[in-house]
């Protein structure tokens, strides 16, 4: 299982993170203040980190300095969002920035990126007996190939590394099209109706009403 | 135009204007004086061939009794005797007796104008200066009776020497004043521009002012209008300066609250939109619904009591408050109406011992101060502590001081100076548990600060704090002596 540790001050968004991660799949270690932070550090390993900067004791890109010589990836978690922030959060070696407020796929999709990019996350992702091979742009159905468009593939890849989340048309439009939402549009629904057809996910994929969408793992329970 | 050359034009303008009049007049007195020189040398001159004229014609007359028709021939022979006699080369002499030329020196009598012999008496003289080719001559005309007859004598004379020396005089002065002139300038240009340097240099101040630069200073001394002027312009700067640092001290301030403002914004805002985001797109267990809705609850609690908070700061900051006596016994029982309740649910006890005494002041604010305070001290104590609220009057220093005492965990030297600042909390989670918003002590201290009191901070690491309000009876104490709290 990949371990995260949280260091962030505040408990409920401490909360948040970890929750949705570990519904996510991850395994978390929350701690409340930097020194706290360096001292879990020596003694356990970590896959990411998730650092807030403002926190008490030692900072977080203090505490960077010392994170940087474990070489565990660090996805910065800040409520600064001016642009020398960013700078200094990304300079300082961090993989990725992350503004507060932020939304949970938002989150997820960060850490998945970071963790595919140290190859610590599985290459593939799997759907009962679909594989999607993201990089290779493959996806297979009981290991028979299944052929997809581009975009196809993309909202195949959203839709199952956000299991059993209702992902809003909104954010899927931001994430596949990079456009603003449109009421009208008919393209989701298409490219959905396809999906659906193409990989026999006629149940999986479950229209959440007049919102969006759910991959949804029927046997799995809930957390 | 550059005000130097103003200046050198102006001062030219006049040198050259008097130079000109005072040498007009100076070679126009000395050529009148040559020449009523040159006239009188001639009148004399007419006299004194007059004079031997006539002792010569009366001598030809008695002595050898002729009669007038046949002297003609004799006045020629006197002419010649008499200007051969005594006059110079450039002279001649017409002598014309009974209405008829009768004796030319040099054949040009034709040229004497008739205005010479006209309005003459017996015994009179005239003269004429005339121009003939680049030549002047003075032509003296006398006029007497011999033997009743008319005798003239015209006597020619040479003056261009007198003319030559005014020309000369006036090419001499044109050179001289324009040598003058020439060097006055170089001299006036050197003068103007060392009189007007510090103009240009207080010019360059005030440019370098304009483009922002405030911290710059005219070393232009003397007493003088552009010495004063410089000493103004020096303290406007300085005075520039300092409002610009005043203004720009009040905008960073103005943007780190903005700033800690929109920081502490984030946070509820993070955790409302990250757990309602959880509600809506997850399927989630009731417990798990209600953990999440009650994030989402006590997060917008503080955002409302932030929003209030703030609102209380930004009408503080814009009206006047309305004094009144208030009495510290009616404070105490205020307070312990309010407070003690809150603070028995966490089995802490209020000790209050309290002079009775008036104090001027808005009673509703100073309950939320005291209030305030009283809340902090729980929020720092230990389960069934003791608070004590003491109240007591210092005659020396006529003032009064009330503090709230607790015995809780203490604050380091460095949170103590930061506690009034706004969003500035000491334990950030704890404080956030108690549902604190950072905006208690300052707006605390915004209080007291239009009460002219002063808050005092004493606290040491596990032992405890104090916070003190001073209530001065003389106000104006209360300035010179604000230093903890702003």
């Amino acid at each position: 299982m990949i371990r995260i540790l949280i260091v962030e001050d505040e408990k409920p968004i401490s909360d948040l993170i970890r929750w949705n991660l570990t519904k996510a799949g991850y395994g978390c270690t929350c701690v409340y203040d930097g020194l706290e932070a360096a001292n879990i550090l020596e003694n356990q390993g970590f896959d990411l980190i998730i650092l807030d900067v403002m926190l008490p004791h030692i900072n977080g890109y203090e505490l960077m300095e010392y994170i940087r010589s474990l070489e565990i990836p660090v996805i910065f978690l800040t409520a600064k969002s001016s642009l020398e922030d960013r700078l200094k959060g990304l300079t300082s070696g961090a993989e990725d920035y992350m503004v507060k407020p932020f939304e949970i796929v938002e989150l997820l999709a960060r850490v998945n990126i970071v963790l595919r990019r140290y190859r610590k996350a599985e290459q593939c992702l799997k759907f009962r007996d679909i594989v999607a091979d993201v990089d290779n742009q493959r996806v297979t159905k009981a290991g028979k190939e299944v052929v997809l468009t581009p975009k196809e593939l993309e909202l195949l890849a959203l839709l199952m590394r956000n299991q059993n989340i209702t992902l809003f048309r909104e954010r899927i439009y931001e994430e596949i099209w990079g456009a603003e939402y449109s009421v009208e549009s008919r393209t989701l629904d298409l490219h959905i109706q396809r999906l659906r057809r193409k990989l026999e996910l006629g149940n999986a994929i479950k229209t959440v009403f007049k919102v969006g969408y759910r991959l949804e793992d029927t046997d799995e329970v809930s957390i | 135009m550059k005000f130097r050359y103003k200046v050198l034009m102006v001062n030219l303008i006049m040198l050259s204007l008097s130079l000109g009049i005072v040498g007009y007049l100076m070679i126009r007195r000395n050529f009148e004086l040559a020449r009523d020189t040159q006239v009188k040398n001639a009148i004399m001159e007419n006299n004194l061939v007059q004079s031997s004229v006539e002792y010569e014609l009366l001598q030809i007359l008695y002595n050898q009794a002729r009669q007038v028709q046949w002297i003609e021939g004799e006045i020629s022979d006197i002419g010649d005797r008499v200007v051969g006699g005594m006059l110079a080369e450039s002279s001649s002499v017409y002598i014309r007796y009974a209405d008829s030329y009768v004796y030319s020196s040099d054949d040009a009598e034709t040229r004497i104008s008739d205005t010479l012999y006209s309005e003459l008496n017996i015994g009179g003289k005239n003269y004429m200066i005339c121009k003939e080719g680049e030549k002047y001559f003075i032509y003296v005309t006398s006029y007497s009776e011999v033997r009743n007859r008319k005798l003239y004598i015209v006597s020619k004379q040479e003056i261009s020497d007198v003319y030559r020396m005014l020309e000369e005089q006036i090419s001499y002065f044109r050179v001289l004043i324009a040598v003058v002139v020439l060097t006055v300038s170089v001299v006036l240009y050197f003068i103007s521009i060392y009189l007007t340097r510090p103009l240009e240099r207080l010019n360059q101040v005030a440019g370098e002012i304009t483009a922002g630069n405030y911290n710059v200073h005219v070393a232009v001394s003397g007493r003088d209008e552009v010495g004063q002027l410089a000493g103004n312009v020096n303290i406007m700067a300085d005075a520039i300066q300092a409002h610009i640092l005043e203004l720009k001290e009040m905008i960073r301030s103005r943007e780190q609250f903005v700033a800690d403002f929109t920081h502490e914004i984030k946070t509820p805002m993070t955790t409302i939109i990250g757990y309602s985001d959880m509600i809506r797109s997850m399927e989630l267990s009731r417990e798990e619904q209600i953990l999440a809705s009650n994030y989402i609850f006590s997060e917008g609690k503080r955002l409302e009591i932030m929003s209030g908070k703030l609102f209380e700061l930004l009408y503080l900051k814009q009206h006047t408050l309305k004094m009144s006596p208030v009495h510290t016994e009616d404070l105490e029982r205020e307070l312990r109406r309010i407070t003690v309740p809150m603070l028995e649910k966490k089995g802490l006890e209020l000790r209050t011992d309290i002079e009775p005494s008036v104090l001027m002041g808005d009673k509703d604010l100073l309950i939320t101060v005291f209030v305030n305070l009283i809340d902090n001290a729980r929020k720092a104590s230990k389960e069934d502590a003791v608070i004590r609220l003491n109240g007591r009057k210092s005659l020396e220093d006529a003032c009064y001081e009330l503090e709230v005492v607790d015995y809780g965990i203490g604050m380091s030297q460095e949170d103590a100076q930061h506690i009034c600042d706004e969003f500035y909390m000491v334990d950030k989670s704890r404080s956030r548990r108690e549902g604190g918003a950072g905006l208690g002590l300052s707006l605390s201290a915004l209080i007291l600060e239009r009460h002219q009191a002063v808050l005092r901070v004493e606290s040491k690491l596990g032992e405890g704090t104090t916070m003190r309000v001073i209530f001065y009876e003389n106000t104006k104490t209360a300035s010179e002596d604000e230093e903890t709290c702003k």
